[in-house]
């Protein structure tokens, strides 16, 4: 079973693509981040318009008469609404399908073709979103649509995706003893029996090892440390190398030898 | 064109959006079953009110015949009933922390049906209940402490040397919040650790939640905001017949009604509320699956962070 519903399709070239889709998750909480953003500039905007008023008032009072107020606030409404779309469709087509909630999350909207999104589609997602956001009805066509397509992205032909594959890059650092540790793995162990799912688990524990509780990564290392020594049948670690150095080792390993072939 | 569901299972740790989605998800993969559990679990919860009915008849009737004996029934009978009511309860926390269980047996991919869940942890059903108490206690206690050392305290300190307190009274409220906040994140999974380790005690349990959550109490924060958020709008359909209620009696209220519509309006008033109150109770048992799923998700995404839970090499073939 997996957890997030992924979209399919082939390119003109024939070639096909997968994305994960965003997830009502990730879409409710980019639009929680960029409704307060919006908060933010609005009030700012409320408290220039009314610190101004007077100035406002004393220029064009004289030709607009009593109705200076209701213009005002008529202008008021106006301006703030186009801040609103105006939000959306600017940051969602000059930041290729991101606004900044968006960005932050790690989600990203596209065409239905996997094409970057463009002024009109960003436009419609924006105009449909008050109709979206009434009663909470975009959430109901998100959670019960396989494609997680709300109003806004039927009509627009659009879709919203995850932007990060689930293993990120890799940002870890590793020890000197490790790169001479591989080099004898090179050599002696049969590294190339290792898989690409191996590896990638091998890669996982050094990434998050950071983060785990010492008593859990410690066992954890010494459990893959076996596992991995059974593969690519290398029978003796040498003394002074923890579990994790080892790890470390095989990992440089793996990597040098795929770059070999 | 869309496809069915990956088979790729998400592991290892996940943002604030996907420990929501991927609850939904569940709940959605499962409808059926967790709404059942949860139903079941609501019925549990209630029963022992409809039971109380017939000692509270036989009472009354003693109580003609022999007030006496009336008066010795009534003791016997309300402490079987405060047993009677405390299984009930405990079998009303074990249907939920099933729906956990279920929920963390499909993340691991070693799913099992209701009844082996059930049957795995029916026998914990007192610790259930002994934890939820604990919990209850130990925030009724942190919510008070709190209120007398941010708000109470600074305002007799303060109170001596500046009559100007709003600000203080602002500041101090809004740090208890914030700190209940926290406490609340940290404590938010007592009964999963229960619900799914094995030889597990009940501090254990409440340690485990505490344990697993340092350094996350923020990003479980935003969790609960953001799974409040998704499940809004199917709260604000309650509302819809509310406002219908409200106003049905605005004419009452403002006076300009005549008094032959009292009873109409008062009746279209009352099955509003009523209606209002059914549709709760029917969408609180819709969420029960979710929050439960989401925290069987969280404990996942925790475990995964922590202790590395799904680091496995093709481990079939090893064993």
């Amino acid at each position: 079973m997996g957890l997030f519903n992924t979209f399919r399709f082939e390119t003109p070239e024939n070639v096909e693509l997968e994305f994960i889709l965003a997830g009502l998750g990730n879409r409710v909480y980019a639009l929680v981040i960029d409704y307060l953003i919006l908060a933010v500039v609005q009030i700012v905007y409320i408290l220039l318009i009314t610190s101004f008023s007077e100035t406002i008032v004393s220029l064009f009072g004289n030709k607009l008469g009593e109705n200076v107020a209701l213009w005002m606030f008529a202008i008021l409404t106006l301006v703030n609404f186009f801040i609103y779309m105006g939000y959306f469709a600017f940051f969602e087509t000059l930041w290729q399908g991101q606004t900044p909630g968006k960005r932050y999350v790690k989600i990203r909207v596209i065409r239905d073709d996997g094409r970057r999104v463009r002024l009109p589609q960003a436009t419609l997602r924006a105009l449909l979103r008050p109709l979206d956001d009434f009663l909470g009805l975009g959430i109901f066509c998100i959670f019960f649509s396989k494609s997680e397509k709300r109003l806004g992205d039927w009509v627009a032909g659009t879709l919203v995706i995850q932007e990060d594959s689930p293993l990120g890059t890799a940002n870890f650092s590793l020890s000197q003893a490790a790169e001479a540790l591989a080099i004898q793995l090179q050599s002696e162990a049969d590294i190339l029996s290792l898989r690409a799912e191996d590896f990638a688990v091998i890669r996982s524990y050094l990434q998050r090892r950071a983060e785990m509780n010492p008593k859990a990564r410690i066992e954890l290392s010494r459990s893959l440390a076996h596992q991995v020594q059974d593969i690519i049948t290398w029978s003796s670690i040498p003394e002074g190398v923890t579990p994790t150095l080892f790890l470390e080792a095989v990992y440089l390993a793996y990597q040098k030898q795929g770059r070999e072939f | 064109m869309s496809s069915p569901p990956s088979s790729r299972l998400a592991v290892g740790p996940l943002s604030v959006g996907n420990v929501v989605s991927a609850a939904l998800r569940l709940y959605k993969d499962h409808f059926k079953p967790y709404l059942g559990v949860a139903f079941r679990g609501t019925l549990w919860s209630v029963f022992p009110f409809f039971v109380s009915f017939f000692p509270l008849v036989i009472w009354a009737w003693l109580y003609q015949v022999n007030a006496n004996l009336a008066g010795v029934f009534g003791i016997v009978a309300i402490i079987a009933w405060l047993f009677f009511w405390g299984n009930c309860i405990a079998k009303s926390l074990t249907h939920l922390a099933v729906l956990s269980r279920l929920s963390y047996q499909t993340l691991i991919n070693q799913p099992e049906t209701v009844k082996q869940a059930h049957q795995q942890i029916i026998t914990k059903r007192w610790r259930f209940l002994i934890v939820q108490i604990l919990m209850v206690v130990l925030m009724f206690a942190i919510n008070v402490l709190l209120r007398i050392f941010l708000v109470e305290v600074p305002i007799r300190i303060f109170g001596n040397i500046t009559s100007n307190l709003g600000g203080f009274i602002l500041i101090g409220q809004f740090l208890s919040w914030m700190l209940y906040l926290w406490i609340t994140s940290r404590f938010f999974i007592p009964e999963v650790p229960l619900a799914i380790e094995n030889n597990i005690s009940i501090i254990n349990s409440i340690r485990r939640s505490w344990d697993l959550s340092k350094g996350f109490a923020w990003k479980i924060a935003t969790i609960i905001l953001v799974a409040n958020l998704a499940t809004l709008p199917i709260y604000i359909l309650a509302g819809i017949p509310l406002v219908i209620g409200f106003v049905a009696t605005v004419p009452l209220w403002t006076q300009s009604y005549d008094l032959s519509s009292l009873p109409y309006l008062g009746g279209i008033a009352s099955l509003a509320l009523l209606a209002a109150i059914l549709i709760f109770v029917f969408l609180n048992i819709l969420a029960i699956p979710f929050w439960q799923s989401l925290k069987a998700v969280i404990y996942y995404d925790l475990r995964s962070r922590k202790e590395g839970i799904g680091l496995e090499l093709r481990d079939a073939e090893f064993k």
